[in-house]
């Protein structure tokens, strides 16, 4: 039985820790743009905390997953009893969106940097800078949309 | 709705009117000016110059902006005439040279102050020097070098000087733990040896300063002037400061500058003869007769007329949309303007924009939150036109995801059933249409139908254009046929799934329709075998319309990511109400911070993905776009509004 939960909550765990890292690293990479930007144009802050902003998302995601995998063995309000089976299931959907949200939000990070390089030379054209970083999201989405349908699907 | 027809246009006239045309054009705006390539003669330098003491004095005055003005910049309005006045009247030349002076003096002052504070840092350790600096120079046959050395190496340079030459003589200044600071005295004969001496023991030379003052003296002077200089500087700042609060009356000499600058390049890009002068511009056709009526105000000698362009070219582009329409120009020109022989997409992508918008933020009370607070600002702020937009693009979007809220039962992502009152519960419950979060599959479905039926409008508008413009077959062929097909597709595997006895009728659908695309997608290739082929290969084009109706499956993420954040912000705030005595103000902070911080990810999450179904997934059906924004000539400005 208690096997089963720790599987479930390994799956959680892998799915927020392992989500937000990408975050945590695809902001780096976006912040380190910006800040070479405000150097030379203090007044763009506003539109670049936007692009920064842009691969945070993955980390909820993450969360997100996390927290639909804590729901359903309803963790918070005494857990119900997990056989080894349905942790094991629950572990691998809380794989998707934590893997994908890592890379997705890695590389997330660096469309975002190019889109920073690109309000910087051209403001008029943050629009389409924000679409960029947007495109490579849909993975994280999808990584998500997996974990969830899985999680939702799965019979204790 | 659509592109508005764009002409050609020339303007003929007598030199002597030349400027009251411009000027009369630059009111109306209208047109837009082709220039001729002529250099103009410009109020650039003026211009840079304003500039640049702008720069200083906003930096100097340090006003900071706020986040909210950085997005939507806010300008004064102004009259024209106060702009004009401000150029005749306000002495701006002055007032520049002093910024000159005031900048200059203080990057002067600045250097001084680097300089000093390093020869404080070189003459500090000397201070114990009781001679005057300039007996450093030496004498006729004795020489005197300071420097420092480790204070570890000293008994050693000590002994290794004594076994050089009797004639050398050391002094130490001052000894510090790491280094000591000391003078050698030798004869000018030995200097060779001596020098090599020292180089080899990691003897640092250090020049001190000729004066006829001691280092302590010399030092006390120095750090004199670095109070005086601080003193100094602190003033020229201070006055900076001061001079700050002309910068408006500076804005508006920069912006009377600048539209003069434009009329000059307008008056430049005329092509002018010995006595007339010909302008040619863009203008929209409906347009035209106004301008003919304008201009024969000023004189009826002037001529007007419409002109062919000239090969390869083009046209820029208007879109006109009725005015609630006009919000959603934004985001078909973030994609880019339709070229001239295209369609205007605007008023199609604005249904689809606002009701996944609406989708994605889902929740009755951030809807309303939303749209309150944009109307808010879009009363409260003087914003441009793209910033007017944006706030009304919020607006419906806010709106509309109250509706949506309600059907899928999220305010506040409050759990219904917890709710004490009875008759609310009840009602809320009963107006739950969906559950997101127990019943997800049925969101995807929904979502990926809302997206078949997207992508089936983006297919229809592409063969309703090709009938405009009476390309009947292509538009049966190219996406007739696909319509067909794709639908007798969806259809027979919602009959197949749910059961029902029409599965094999559109089973049978699908197959005439995936043969009818096998016979007629090839039919431009040449030969009989290479058309079956490329028939055959463009059935694998429903893989691309399969992605891009997943792609759709993001509305339901963006929904639970809306609604289980919110939850995740109750349940904490639920926890903190346990806390004694402070329990309920960190409860109430969790929440309105909580909820906040959800409303404004999802609301940019919503924007950007609900823009992103309609740039990619809905354009991709029968959008290209890559027009040239029509430009009207008009008085631009850079700090103020002209009322």
């Amino acid at each position: 039985m208690e096997i089963g939960i720790g599987l479930a909550l390994a799956g959680a765990a892998f799915a927020a820790f392992l989500a937000s890292c990408g975050s945590a690293w695809g902001i780096a990479v976006a912040s380190e743009a910006a800040a070479g930007v405000l150097t030379e144009d203090p007044e763009k802050f506003g539109k670049l905390l936007v692009m920064i902003a842009l691969p945070g998302t993955q980390g909820f995601y993450g969360f997100l997953g996390a927290f639909y995998i804590m729901m359903k063995i309803n963790l918070l309000g005494g857990a119900f009893p997990v056989s080894l089976a349905s942790g094991l299931q629950l572990f691998f959907a809380g794989l998707p969106v934590g893997v994908v949200g890592l890379i997705s939000g890695y590389y997330q990070g660096r469309a975002s940097a190019a889109g920073i390089h690109l309000v910087a030379k051209r403001p008029e054209e943050s629009g389409k800078a924000i679409i960029l970083p947007a495109m490579v999201e849909t993975y994280a989405v999808l990584g998500l949309l997996a974990t969830i349908l899985m999680v939702s699907g799965i019979k204790l | 709705m659509a592109v508005a027809e764009v002409v050609k246009t020339l303007i003929i006239g007598h030199k002597s009117l030349q400027n009251s045309v411009i000027e009369k054009l630059s009111k109306e705006e209208i047109i837009q000016i082709i220039s001729q390539g002529a250099k103009p003669q410009t109020s650039e330098l003026e211009l840079s110059e304003i500039k640049a003491a702008i720069t200083f004095l906003e930096k100097a005055a340090n006003k900071k902006k706020n986040l909210l003005e950085s997005f939507a910049p806010t300008r004064e309005i102004v009259d024209e005439e106060t702009l004009n006045m401000s150029y005749k009247k306000f002495n701006w030349g002055e007032i520049i040279k002093s910024v000159k002076d005031i900048e200059q003096e203080i990057g002067n002052l600045r250097s001084f102050m680097v300089k000093l504070k390093s020869e404080i840092e070189i003459l500090s350790p000397w201070q114990n020097l009781t001679t005057p600096l300039n007996i450093l120079a030496g004498a006729k046959t004795a020489g005197i070098i300071s420097g420092s050395i480790k204070t570890k190496k000293l008994e050693e340079f000590k002994n290794n000087l004594s076994k050089l030459t009797p004639f050398a003589e050391i002094s130490v200044v001052n000894s510090e733990k790491t280094d000591t600071y000391l003078l050698v005295v030798f004869l000018k004969r030995e200097e060779k040896a001596i020098n090599g001496l020292l180089a080899k023991n990691e003897f640092v030379k250090i020049p001190l300063p000729s004066s006829k003052n001691t280092a302590k003296e010399e030092l006390e002077q120095h750090q004199q002037l670095q109070e005086t200089s601080r003193e100094n500087l602190f003033n020229l700042e201070k006055k900076a400061k001061e001079m700050a609060k002309v910068l408006p009356r500076l804005g508006y000499v920069y912006d009377f500058l600048f539209i003069k600058k434009s009329e000059e390049d307008a008056q430049a890009s005329a092509f002018k003869t010995k006595s007339a002068f010909f302008i040619e511009g863009w203008i929209k056709n409906s347009n035209f007769n106004k301008l003919k009526k304008i201009l024969s105000n000023i004189s009826n000698t002037i001529d007007v007329q419409k002109i062919s362009p000239k090969e390869g070219e083009i046209a820029p582009v208007i879109i006109e949309n009725p005015k609630i329409f006009r919000p959603f120009e934004l985001i078909t020109k973030i994609f880019g303007l339709p070229k001239q022989n295209e369609i205007d997409p605007s008023t199609a992508l604005s249904f689809f924009y606002l009701l996944f918008f609406a989708v994605c933020l889902s929740d009755a009370g951030y809807g309303l939150i939303l749209a309150a607070a944009s109307y808010y600002l879009l009363k409260k702020l003087q914003l441009s036109e793209g910033g007017k937009n944006l706030m009304l693009l919020l607006i419906w979007g806010g709106v509309l995801t109250i509706p949506i809220g309600i059907i899928t039962g999220s305010y506040f992502s409050i759990s219904l059933e917890a709710i004490p009152h009875g008759g609310i519960r009840n009602l809320l419950i009963g107006l739950r249409i969906i559950d997101p979060i127990k019943n997800p599959i049925n969101v995807l479905l929904i979502s990926l139908l809302l997206g078949v039926f997207q992508n089936i409008c983006g297919l229809v508008i592409a063969m309703c254009w090709q009938f405009k413009n009476k390309q009947y077959l292509e538009g049966i062929l190219n996406h007739g046929l696909w319509i067909f097909f794709l639908m007798s597709l969806v259809i027979m595997s919602g009959t197949m799934f749910t059961g029902s006895i029409w599965a094999g009728t559109f089973s049978k659908l699908s197959i005439i329709g995936a043969l009818l695309l096998v016979l007629t997608q090839g039919r431009q290739e040449p030969t009989f075998i290479k058309k079956t082929i490329s028939g055959i290969l463009s059935l694998y084009k429903t893989t691309s319309y399969l992605g891009d109706t997943l792609s759709y499956s993001r509305l339901l993420a963006l929904m639970m990511t809306t609604s289980i954040i919110g939850m995740v912000v109750n349940i904490i705030a639920g926890i903190t109400a346990g806390i004694p005595f402070v329990g309920y103000v960190i409860m109430v902070i969790i929440l309105v911070g909580g909820h906040l911080f959800n409303l404004v990810i999802s609301v940019l999450g919503a924007f950007i993905h609900s823009m992103r179904l309609q740039l990619v997934e809905f354009f991709g059906k029968f959008y290209e776009g890559g027009g040239r924004e029509f430009k009207p000539f008009k008085k631009e400005t850079k700090y103020v509004l002209i009322k």
